[in-house]
């Protein structure tokens, strides 16, 4: 949090009571922010939002693999041929197209780069277990 | 007439499509099986090793980006390069290794072989380790393949070409790109293996081949963050120096023993491909 705004992006938080007692934090948003941020590249475990912005999408391809991990992406669009090259794209182990967070134990799930070895669900996450020649 | 000067061969290593000295200047010899000194071979160093990666590295986009159909097809003719020099590289391993003079022949074909195997998987290993996924919840869901990327290689020294083919073959083939450390003990068959390789179809970068010390090497395959996976012939100290260097990067570690026989059929398998390849699921909804 604090990189963030020292970085240059700029912070929005709602006014909102929080409970007094137990850990929470409000819901924050940060606009402004580039690609050599570190709120940008590593992912901050809790309610906080870091938005870049992009014009075409090689920009946006290039942004959203600018980072060691690849987990998951989303991407959003009405436009089926779109939504393929984005899903080709994206460098992470599963990609939500005009969906998110959806899992399923038929359906494969785990990280590309530092996110992780092998797959959990589904028969690519049976493999793991199999020696098979 | 005059006697003529004897023209002696400067081998080199194949990085990025060319033929290179280590920037060091270093070399070391290396005798034929009667302790006939042969040559002087580079004797790369980490910088070395740092240059490939990025020769490999840039290479990825492209080769990946190929149809696996023209994948097939470049590996397919790296067999045929083989087995147009096959009396080459017989005599090549021949002159290193008493062992090897009546298996150098068998040596050699298998590695042909071994390349036609995997360039027949190029255009198929998809539909047999990609998946379409039935998710209980209106959506389409599938699972496709995708290359990891730069993969570092530690090959053989009791099999110094069917090793490195086989490890090799199985990570190309997908769209990786590798990096690969000669046998300590026999480097030269590699070189010669370089040689072929850059009379092929196969583009500049996708295969690079170093020549060196295993210790002095190990440590910076490893750690080194733009390698994403590694697959080595190797033991005791060397085994665990990979595996805890690659651990801090989340880079795969495939370590096999060096008593392996690569003549085995389990060598020839779409589950060798799946060793370098990512996972990627894709949901959409089914609906209006």
């Amino acid at each position: 949090m604090e990189s963030g705004v020292s970085e240059g992006a700029k912070l929005y938080q709602p006014a909102c009571s929080l409970p007094s007692r137990g850990f929470f934090f409000r819901p924050t948003l940060f606009t402004e922010v580039t690609q050599s941020h570190r709120i940008a590249r590593e992912e901050i475990f809790g309610p906080v939002l870091s938005i870049l912005t992009f014009r075409t999408m090689d920009e946006a391809i290039e942004k959203a693999n600018n980072t060691m991990y690849g987990l998951s992406a989303g991407v959003w669009t009405d436009k089926g041929s779109r939504i393929l090259r984005m899903a080709a794209e994206l460098k992470a182990g599963v990609v939500w197209a005009n969906t998110f967070n959806k899992f399923d134990p038929a359906s494969p799930f785990g990280g590309y780069k530092e996110s992780g070895f092998g797959r959990e669900g589904g028969r690519q996450g049976l493999l793991d277990y199999l020696e098979l020649s | 007439m005059t006697a003529r000067i004897p023209v002696i061969k400067t081998p080199k290593v194949y990085v990025g499509g060319a033929f290179i000295r280590s920037e060091s200047g270093r070399t070391s010899p290396v005798y034929d099986s009667g302790g006939q000194f042969v040559a002087n071979v580079p004797q790369c160093t980490r910088k070395d090793l740092r240059n490939a990666v990025e020769a490999a590295a840039k290479a990825g986009p492209g080769w990946s980006a190929r149809t696996p159909y023209n994948r097939g097809q470049i590996v397919y003719r790296l067999a045929e390069m083989l087995e147009a020099r096959a009396d080459e590289m017989t005599s090549v391993l021949r002159q290193f290794s008493p062992a090897w003079t009546s298996a150098a022949e068998r040596e050699v074909s298998e590695a042909v072989d071994r390349l036609v195997h995997y360039a027949g998987w190029a255009d198929k290993y998809e539909q047999i380790l990609g998946s379409a996924n039935p998710v209980a919840a209106p959506f389409f869901n599938f699972t496709l393949t995708e290359p990891v990327g730069v993969i570092g290689i530690i090959a053989s020294d009791a099999s110094p070409l069917l090793g490195l083919i086989t490890q090799a073959a199985a990570a190309i083939v997908s769209g990786n790109t590798i990096v690969a450390l000669a046998s300590e003990a026999t480097p030269y068959p590699a070189i010669t293996l370089g040689e072929m390789l850059a009379t092929s179809d196969l583009p500049g970068g996708v295969v690079n081949i170093l020549t060196g010390y295993r210790k002095e090497l190990i440590p910076t395959f490893a750690t080194h963050t733009h390698i994403r996976g590694i697959d080595a012939v190797a033991t005791g100290d060397d085994a665990t120096s990979l595996r805890r260097g690659a651990a801090d990067s989340v880079k795969r570690v495939k370590v096999r023993q060096p008593d392996i026989d690569w003549s085995a059929e389990s060598n020839e398998s779409v589950y060798e491909i799946r060793n370098f390849v990512e996972f990627k699921t894709v949901w959409h909804p089914i609906g209006a």
